[in-house]
């Protein structure tokens, strides 16, 4: 059983070389200003000297310190071996300073520790970065789907990208949230932007005709190309109920003249 | 019992050949069944060209409401009379688009207006 008091006392007292050889270190190490480390890794260093004292293994307090200060990282940009180098410089600043008294068991004990600091911060780390990740596809689904108003009347949603079921359900939604705050009763469709058409997406698109219609307006679909388009009869896709246009002009004017609008050049 | 009965059914106006019923929010399966009885009863006494039913009030429906508009409008057809829906919210029609009631049979329009000049008025 390793005298957890004595590393614990020994780390409290070489606190400052510890952490100065740490910092050292990290200079070499990494190619980025380090001074504004000091704060974050007296903390952990504090939390090691807490964590080594304690007989019982606890880890509520430390595991929240630790994913708070990965997340301050991960805002800060900092890159997943970065966060391993600062662990990795860390334990041998720690090891020097315990090795010199000469006990197995001490250093043991500390390595131990250290390997889950590591995994703890590693671990936060990857969870804020994925947390990153799902805000940033959320922001993408409400950026790729904006409907827009071309005319008293006449609304369009041009879709760019992979049409999955989740992007399906968004653009469903804001075209009919824009058709009924706009009271169109034409939503023009265009799938210029749409790399595939499978019968899933198809289907997505008929169900988003089916809902307009059901709200009052009449879906016209723009913008498929032609390796699509054959790739949609090889499939046997049905869309004969809706009114197709070769792109977003013709599908505008047949809109506008369904209206009973004209677009004419003017005399002047 | 008599009075819940009445206060709960509704309301169908008749403007000229045309019948127009406004869904309450609050409208359950009894209700919902009343309108159906009603409005059969009155396109045949009316000799009503058309039926618009209002939906504008209405925020969830469920498979039966669904069920129930669709057969309003099949009826409605087989005594004459064409059917239009109108102003239909959008989580409305992607919840009985989900149920797979697209309601073909149905016309539809964004409000009354539109719903009233798609009836010829």
């Amino acid at each position: 059983m390793p005298n957890k008091k004595k590393l614990s006392a020994r780390l409290h007292d070489r606190r400052d070389a510890v952490l100065a050889a740490w910092l050292k270190d990290l200079d070499g190490q990494l190619d980025r200003d380090t001074r504004g480390f000091r704060d974050d890794a007296s903390t952990i260093l504090d939390l090691l000297i807490t964590q080594c004292g304690h007989a019982e293994e606890r880890w509520d307090e430390a595991a929240d310190s630790l994913t708070e200060l990965a997340r301050a990282r991960v805002a800060a940009g900092f890159a997943t071996d970065e966060t391993i180098t600062l662990v990795s410089a860390l334990r041998s600043a720690a090891l020097r300073e315990v090795a010199a008294l000469d006990d197995i068991e001490l250093l043991r004990h500390l390595s131990k520790l250290l390997d889950v600091f590591l995994r703890y911060l590693v671990d936060a780390y990857v969870e804020a970065r994925d947390l990153v990740i799902a805000r940033q596809q959320e922001d993408l689904l409400e950026l790729s789907t904006p409907a827009v108003k071309l005319w008293d009347g006449i609304v369009a949603v041009p879709l760019v990208g992979t049409l999955d079921s989740r992007r399906a359900v968004s653009v469903m939604e804001s075209l009919l949230n824009k058709i009924s705050e706009t009271q169109s009763t034409i939503a023009i469709i265009d799938i210029t932007g749409v790399p595939t058409v499978d019968t899933q997406v198809a289907q997505h698109i008929l169900r988003t005709v089916a809902a307009a219609r059901l709200t009052g307006a009449r879906c016209i679909l723009c913008g498929i190309r032609p390796s699509i388009a054959h790739t949609m009869v090889e499939l046997g896709i049905e869309l004969s109920q809706v009114e197709t246009h070769a792109n977003l002009a013709a599908a505008f004017a047949a809109a506008l003249r369904s209206r009973g609008l004209d677009v004419r050049t003017s005399d002047a | 019992m008599r009075d819940d009965e009445a206060s709960s059914r509704t309301a169908i106006l008749a403007i000229g050949n045309t019948l127009i019923a406004t869904l309450q929010g609050s409208i359950d399966d009894r209700a919902a069944l009343a309108l159906k009885d009603d409005l059969s009863r009155r396109v045949v006494a009316t000799a009503a060209s058309g039926v618009l039913i209002e939906l504008s009030a209405i925020d969830i429906v469920d498979s039966f409401i669904g069920r129930v508009i669709a057969d309003i409008a099949a009826v409605s057809k087989l005594l004459g009379a064409r059917v239009v829906v109108a102003g239909m919210r959008p989580a409305v029609a992607i919840t009985l688009v989900e149920l797979g009631l697209e309601l073909p049979e149905v016309e539809t329009a964004v409000n009354t207006e539109q719903g009233l000049a798609l009836l010829g008025r």
